[in-house]
């Protein structure tokens, strides 16, 4: 299934709009129509973006991702190709759009609400999680000046995820506010993954795009640079940025090939991270033993899968990336439910805070049904 | 175009919800509050009053009430056409950020000032009761004029706020046509003195006018006492819906360039 089928997009916006009505006078007279006068925000983009999928799009200031965005919204018409986009897309191009600070916080929810196509007694049935997740208390009832910038924004979010649409656009949002709520916003797109909708996101914080995202398509002067696993791209956006040659990839998943994703044959239902005893457990101490359990659910029949996993330092740092065909660990084929454990014995790691990646691909790593970057978590404290 | 009425009717609460907003800013933090409303339409009667009685003398009699009846309805024209060429463009943010049908921006402005013009119409009923000797039945025919200058406004509203983002000579423009405009609709004058002086196609450009057609009704009902023509509501009716197809268009028309110009 496809969420949006993008053609051939090309937007370009008129330079010297100003002054236009005496020129418009005469050109209407000489019949002649002048096409050079544009700015071309985008330039023949063409990709398709999967239901249930998250998408990043990442790229310099100007390189058209808010451009993008706002075609894909409905907000900007394409000057020339066609986008298709099937399922309600929201886009949330600002927290707290049309927010006006001499409201209170509830007459913003609404009027904000409103804005993003709730209705008034939807949005009364659900101002109680809004103001809850806010977490603003009794400010709710005061006027919007009088809001730190914090909650200003959480009152936002709160309301944009109150809106329950297929396809969710996210623009920068998430680079605001401080870690708590940040946390918050990943948590909230995370559960909204888990509903499989759809969720494309733009952002400078390569954190957050690395963090949510499966695939990810580089954007430069408006034309797609670059698309494929995030990992991957990222590196090259780094290498782009940086001014160096791109480096060979070492890490286990981000290998120069071009994964097609699988439309969720078999899905990464949980990943336990527990102690020898099968206990689940987050804190660790170097030289403990560990198991990492994935479990797993195979609509229907696949033969030969391979399960990995990958650990990261929370600063980024890719530690090990084991998987059972590494180990010569061959699985025949799976079907319904399930799970694959990695033990480790004798835990190498350092004090610290680590994250897991796990995968389940084909042997040739051609195709990867899933893919759940760096979601889970444990702490190594000292032996 | 249905499709479309469809869609503007499903944002109906946003346009309220807009509208109210910009009631409750203006008023909520003044200590005299609502009573503002009311406050500005009744110092202009007393000083037409003053004015009028001691100052210049006019002819008609009881000129205040006449010229309030003609000059409120003109007021809220003026102020809609105002307010809805700057509709778009002071929205700029909402319109580059967030996907709504854009008709809600000009139909709340329209909605603002409707709801700003009861003040006026309730002092200028409580002035026509004391001072006017016609019988108070005349004033259900008041709905249907408030109505046909309704659908005109709209139209117009929807027309000046596509074009002021296209073309930012409009709200020039607007201006210079809002002054020649109210001069030529019989506000300070009685339309018999237009009748006097044009005639042929001048007088029939004159009374195509359906600016003219709405103050003389408003006239009717506050100052003669009078039924007005109703034959004269139902073709400004029929004008003000034309306007409102056209500004209809004219605003579909524009409506994809928006985003690109502000």
């Amino acid at each position: 299934m496809i969420a949006f089928n993008i053609q051939d997009l090309w937007k370009g916006y008129p330079l010297h709009y100003e002054k236009r009505l005496v020129k418009d006078l005469f050109r209407s007279f000489s019949l002649r129509k002048s096409n050079h006068n544009y700015f071309w925000a985008l330039q023949g983009i063409s990709f398709n973006i999967d239901k249930g999928e998250t998408l990043g799009i990442i790229g310099r200031n100007g390189s058209g991702k808010t451009t993008l965005l706002r075609c894909l919204c409905g907000i900007a018409q394409p000057t020339r190709g066609f986008i298709q986009s099937h399922g309600k897309a929201i886009g949330l191009l600002e927290l707290g759009a049309g927010f006006h600070l001499d409201l209170t916080g509830r007459e913003n929810v609404y009027l904000n609400g409103l804005l993003l196509g709730l209705t008034k007694s939807q949005i009364n049935s659900r101002l109680n999680s809004i103001i809850e997740f806010a977490d603003i208390g009794n400010f709710i009832d005061a006027p919007m000046r009088t809001y730190s910038t914090g909650m200003y924004l959480r009152l936002g979010f709160a309301i944009a995820v109150q809106v329950d649409p297929d396809i969710l656009l996210i623009d920068e949002v998430l680079a605001v506010g401080d870690e708590a709520f940040q946390e918050k916003c990943f948590n909230k797109i995370r559960e909204f993954r888990k509903q499989n909708k759809t969720i494309v996101i733009v952002s400078h914080n390569m954190n957050a795009v690395d963090k949510l995202c499966y695939r990810t398509v580089l954007l430069e002067s408006g034309q797609i640079y670059k698309q494929g696993s995030t990992a991957k791209v990222i590196r090259y956006y780094q290498d782009m940025l940086n001014g160096t040659p791109s480096t060979e990839d070492d890490s286990e998943y981000v290998k120069d090939i071009e994964w097609s994703w699988a439309g969720g044959e078999v899905k990464i239902a949980g990943v336990d991270v527990m102690s020898k005893e099968g206990e689940p457990k987050t804190v660790f101490k170097t030289g403990e033993a560990m198991i990492i359990k994935i479990r797993y659910i195979a609509h229907k029949r696949i033969e030969n899968p391979v399960f990995g996993i990958a650990i990261y330092r929370d600063d980024g740092a890719h530690i090990i990336g084991p998987n059972t065909k590494m180990h010569n660990f061959k699985i025949d084929a799976i079907e319904g439910e399930g799970a694959i454990e990695f033990e480790m014995e004798n835990l190498p790691f350092l004090t610290g805070n680590y994250e897991v990646t796990a995968a389940i691909h084909t042997e040739d790593r051609r195709i990867m049904f899933d893919h759940q970057h760096r979601i889970w978590k444990f702490k190594v404290t000292g032996a | 175009m249905i499709s479309k009425i469809k869609e503007i009717f499903q944002w109906r609460q946003l346009i309220f919800s807009l509208a109210f907003k910009d009631i409750k800013i203006r008023y909520r933090q003044a200590i005299g509050g609502f009573g503002w409303m009311f406050i500005n339409p009744l110092v202009q009667m007393v000083l037409f009053i003053f004015i009028f009685k001691f100052i210049f003398k006019i002819g008609i009699k009881n000129y205040p009430l006449f010229l309030l009846s003609g000059l409120f309805p003109w007021a809220y024209l003026a102020s809609v056409i105002n307010d809805a060429s700057m509709a778009i463009i002071h929205n700029s943010s909402l319109i580059k950020k967030t996907n709504f049908a854009r008709q809600v921006l000009p139909l709340a402005t329209v909605l603002t000032q409707s709801v700003n013009f009861i003040f006026p119409l309730i002092v200028l009923f409580i002035f026509s009761l004391i001072s006017s000797p016609g019988p108070v039945m005349v004033f259900i025919w008041l709905p249907l004029v408030i109505l046909a200058q309704i659908i005109l406004l709209t139209g117009l509203a929807l027309m000046v706020s596509a074009l002021n983002v296209e073309y930012r000579d409009v709200s020039f423009i607007i201006n210079i046509i809002l002054t020649v405009w109210f001069y030529v609709t019989p506000i300070v004058y009685p339309v018999g003195m237009a009748r006097g002086l044009l005639s042929g196609w001048a007088l029939r450009l004159y009374l195509a006018n359906p600016m003219t057609g709405i103050i003389t009704a408003y006239q009717d009902i506050f100052f003669y006492g009078r039924v007005p023509d109703a034959l004269s509501i139902i073709g400004i009716i029929f004008v003000a819906t034309l306007i409102l197809g056209i500004g209809f268009w004219v605003f579909n028309r524009y409506e994809a360039k928006f985003e690109e110009a502000l």
